[in-house]
């Protein structure tokens, strides 16, 4: 650009000034420059003051061409001014007399650079730095609590992990942090109770058990991330329910899983928080299974990917098929989560009634075990959605494969604790090996 | 910048502010070829940059005196800024232009001086040295001392304490200003105060990391240090009998040199070279004032004038030439 802009210099002035402006700003934006940095190039680039207001804080941003900043008032008479509506700020020049050639230019580029700056920074500006302090299982205990304060979370809380449904979300909902985990990017929403539910229609949600913030909010986020993945997996194989309708599963998105722990509750709820040994999930992801029934999961993991299924011969898919043994979902159930829709119509609590435009039931009672299925209720659970969204019976109870996901999800969320690792992120099964290779406390029960 | 010069070069990265001009700026890579383009480009000042006005609307008059230069040598001019206001004597600084030895006049730089001289007082003079590669070292060291002492000499004349001399000097300018910093003090004249060094040029040898980093970027990258320094010492560059009053990094002994003021650009060519200057003098008993900016290239604060970090710089060197013109 450099280059170009001394050879276009050679012949027009202009040309080269636009690019100038161009440049500077691009490089602004490419180098994540603040916002008072692109009001002093502004200033700068058109040889006169220029200024930003952020009208929801109240910052008004001004300088002079030489960029030192002039007193953060809103002139009452400005030259031109770019509107940023929906972000509620504007940015202007402060031109005396008639407007420069690169007014238009300098104004356009300040306000996208602005723009682009706004949304990178304001989520993480606000609550950012500190969802990543409180979800942070390797934060101290202090720091954690100070981070609440910040967030303004006093007592037990709920972490929500969110991904926007396609063309669903806009903007971020209200207190959201962007966090960056090992299964990627989730939408983080620390909520103080239970009151989690609002504002997130366009949203596919998991939520994480209630818990006070010094010690357990980690868990809590490892569960909703993983309630939310669920929730994916099982939204996506719903689109597809033609390789698979004898048995169609179609889970709930959102889904609410409860820590279910109230056997367990001595979680902080006020008072003191329990010490790490006595943490609640903890004992739950060390009574996961072991690597052989990690093979099953592959299995039916390839089992239950539509694509890969259809590239199988019948006869393998029927062998496979099989080869699980119902006997695996025999076992004990340590814990049951509560499976919950919250329509996205629907404020506050769901305890059932509504229904989305699928017809399902808003509220889904479910017994989810963490490593096996005694509970009668799983069954039916995947009977009951099914029945309900194809109209007809196609309940097979000799195929409990479809639970899979849920299992998966809850377990990689349930180790999350047990080994202290902090494992959420972990695309699983295919990184299962490792997590177990990691973490000696997972033998089977 | 493009990509083979981001991938040559390995200095810390420049701040988004200071890059941001710097791409908005033309680059004019500088050699034999573009040398004639380069003095022009200097003379009739920046495209897109009004002159600046050295008069700070008329707190400062404006002057010129030709004296002479170094035996055997023509004279050379100094442009004399005096104060409007107030009386004498005022302290004086001497200030040496920049320009990589081969470019540049005496109204270089003194822009950013004339303020804090109308402000709290204080004549500038600023000299007009010969250029290399027509006249190689010692022509330029020798007309800045000439025009040093011929200013001590003729304090009355110009309303200056004699006893309080300040010299500086950018890039070259530091590089020459320290060499007659170093010639004052051996030859026991005139009496220096201060030394302020920006971004001084000190050394001829390319040994530090600094001088090796930055290549292809930057408004002063180490091809262009070396242009500059050959044009300077010719084949005798890098070599072993260098005078420290070319290249002031090659003087062993540093004791008995005025309080210095030294400031450097973090992903800067001089970078290393200012650092261990500083160093040396602070064990050799000078009282030194050092500041890194991180992120700056060379020349930061005049290409990017309204950066952050620019301000910042400018501001501290000011305060300290405030306290010592003892304002």
């Amino acid at each position: 650009m450099r280059e170009l802009i001394g050879l276009i210099g050679a012949v027009d002035d202009d040309a080269a000034g636009a690019l100038r402006v161009i440049a500077y700003f691009d490089t602004l934006v490419e180098r994540g420059a603040s916002i008072s940095a692109f009001v002093r190039g502004a200033a700068a680039q058109a040889g006169c003051a220029a200024g930003f207001a952020d009208r929801s804080r109240g910052q008004v941003i001004r300088a002079d061409a030489a960029g030192h900043g002039l007193e953060p008032v809103t002139p009452e008479q400005v030259s031109t001014v770019e509107v940023l509506d929906d972000l509620g700020a504007q940015v202007w020049l402060e031109r005396e007399g008639l407007p420069s050639v690169v007014d238009a230019m300098v104004l356009e580029r300040f306000a996208a650079g602005v723009r682009i700056t706004l949304e990178r920074t304001r989520d993480r500006d606000r609550v950012g730095p500190a969802l990543r302090v409180l979800l942070d299982e390797q934060a101290e205990s202090e720091q954690r609590r100070a981070a609440a304060d910040r967030l303004g979370i006093a007592g037990p809380a709920t972490v929500l992990a969110a991904a926007p449904l396609a063309g669903g979300a806009d903007g971020l909902p209200r207190g959201a942090g962007r966090l960056s985990t090992r299964i990627g990017r989730v939408h983080a929403i620390v909520r103080s109770g239970r009151d989690a539910s609002d504002e997130l229609a366009g949203w596919r949600v998991g939520i994480g058990q209630e818990a006070g913030p010094a010690h357990l909010l980690p868990a809590s986020l490892a569960v909703s991330s993983g309630l939310m993945i669920m929730s994916t997996k099982a939204r996506r194989s719903r689109q597809r329910p033609q390789t698979r309708s004898s048995h169609s599963l179609d889970l709930p998105a959102p889904v609410l899983g409860d820590a279910a722990a109230a056997a367990h509750e001595p979680t902080g709820r006020g008072g003191e928080p329990p010490a790490r040994s006595q943490h609640p999930l903890r004992g739950r992801g060390e009574c996961t299974e072991g690597p052989e029934h990690l093979e099953q999961d592959r299995e039916h993991d390839a089992w239950e990917d539509a694509d890969e299924h259809k590239r199988r011969p019948m006869w393998r898919r029927n062998q496979r098929r099989r080869r699980t043994p119902v006997d695996s979902w025999s076992r004990p159930v340590p814990n049951a989560i509560e499976a919950k829709k919250m329509c996205p119509t629907n404020t506050g609590k769901n305890q059932g009634g509504s229904a989305r435009d699928s017809g399902m039931p808003a509220s889904v009672p479910a017994g989810l075990p963490m490593s096996g299925l005694r509970n009668p209720h799983c069954s039916q659970v995947s009977t009951r959605i099914a029945t309900t969204k194809t109209g007809k019976d196609t309940e097979d109870d000799r195929t409990p494969a479809p639970l899979a996901p849920w299992r998966r999800a809850l377990r990689v969320a349930s180790r999350s604790v047990g080994d202290g690792r902090g494992l959420i992120g972990t695309r699983f099964p295919q990184t299962w090996s490792k997590c177990a290779g990691t973490s000696g406390g997972h033998a089977r029960p | 910048m493009t990509a083979e010069a981001a991938a040559r070069s390995t200095h810390p990265p420049f701040d988004p502010e200071l890059a941001a001009g710097l791409t908005a700026m033309p680059r004019v890579v500088i050699g034999a070829a573009s040398l004639p383009v380069m003095r022009r480009l200097i003379a009739d000042g920046m495209p897109g940059r009004s002159k600046p006005d050295l008069t700070v609307g008329g707190a400062l008059t404006e002057s010129e005196v030709t004296v002479p230069g170094p035996e055997g040598a023509p004279d050379i001019t100094l442009l004399v800024l005096t104060p409007t206001s107030g009386t004498g004597p005022w302290p004086v600084i001497y200030h040496v232009h920049g320009g990589g030895m081969c470019i540049g006049d005496r109204r270089l730089g003194v822009g950013g001086f004339a303020p804090i001289a109308a402000e709290h007082g204080a004549v500038i003079v600023s000299v007009e040295y010969r250029l290399a590669p027509e006249h190689p070292h010692p022509a330029p060291v020798q007309d800045c001392y000439a025009g040093l002492v011929w200013t001590a000499e003729h304090a009355d004349e110009l309303g200056i304490d004699p006893d309080r001399i300040l010299v500086a000097g950018g890039s070259a300018g530091g590089g020459l200003a320290a060499g007659i910093a170093l010639m004052a003090r051996d030859r026991g004249f005139p009496h220096l105060t201060h030394q302020v060094l920006i971004y001084p040029m000190l050394d001829d040898r390319f040994i530090t990391s600094s001088s090796q980093e930055v290549v292809g970027d930057g408004p002063w990258d180490r091809d262009a240090n070396e242009f500059g320094w050959t044009a300077l010492l010719g084949a005798d560059r890098g070599g072993p009998d260098v005078s420290p009053y070319a290249a002031p990094a090659r003087a062993t002994d540093l004791s008995g040199l005025p309080r210095t003021y030294l400031d450097v650009g973090n992903a800067e060519v001089f970078r290393d070279e200012t650092l261990d200057y500083a160093h040396r003098l602070s064990a050799a008993g000078v009282v030194v004032d050092l500041h890194m900016w991180g992120g700056a290239f060379h020349g930061f604060e005049e290409v990017v004038p309204h950066a952050r970090l620019s301000q910042t710089a400018v501001a501290t060197r000011n305060e300290f030439i405030a306290r010592a013109l003892g304002g």
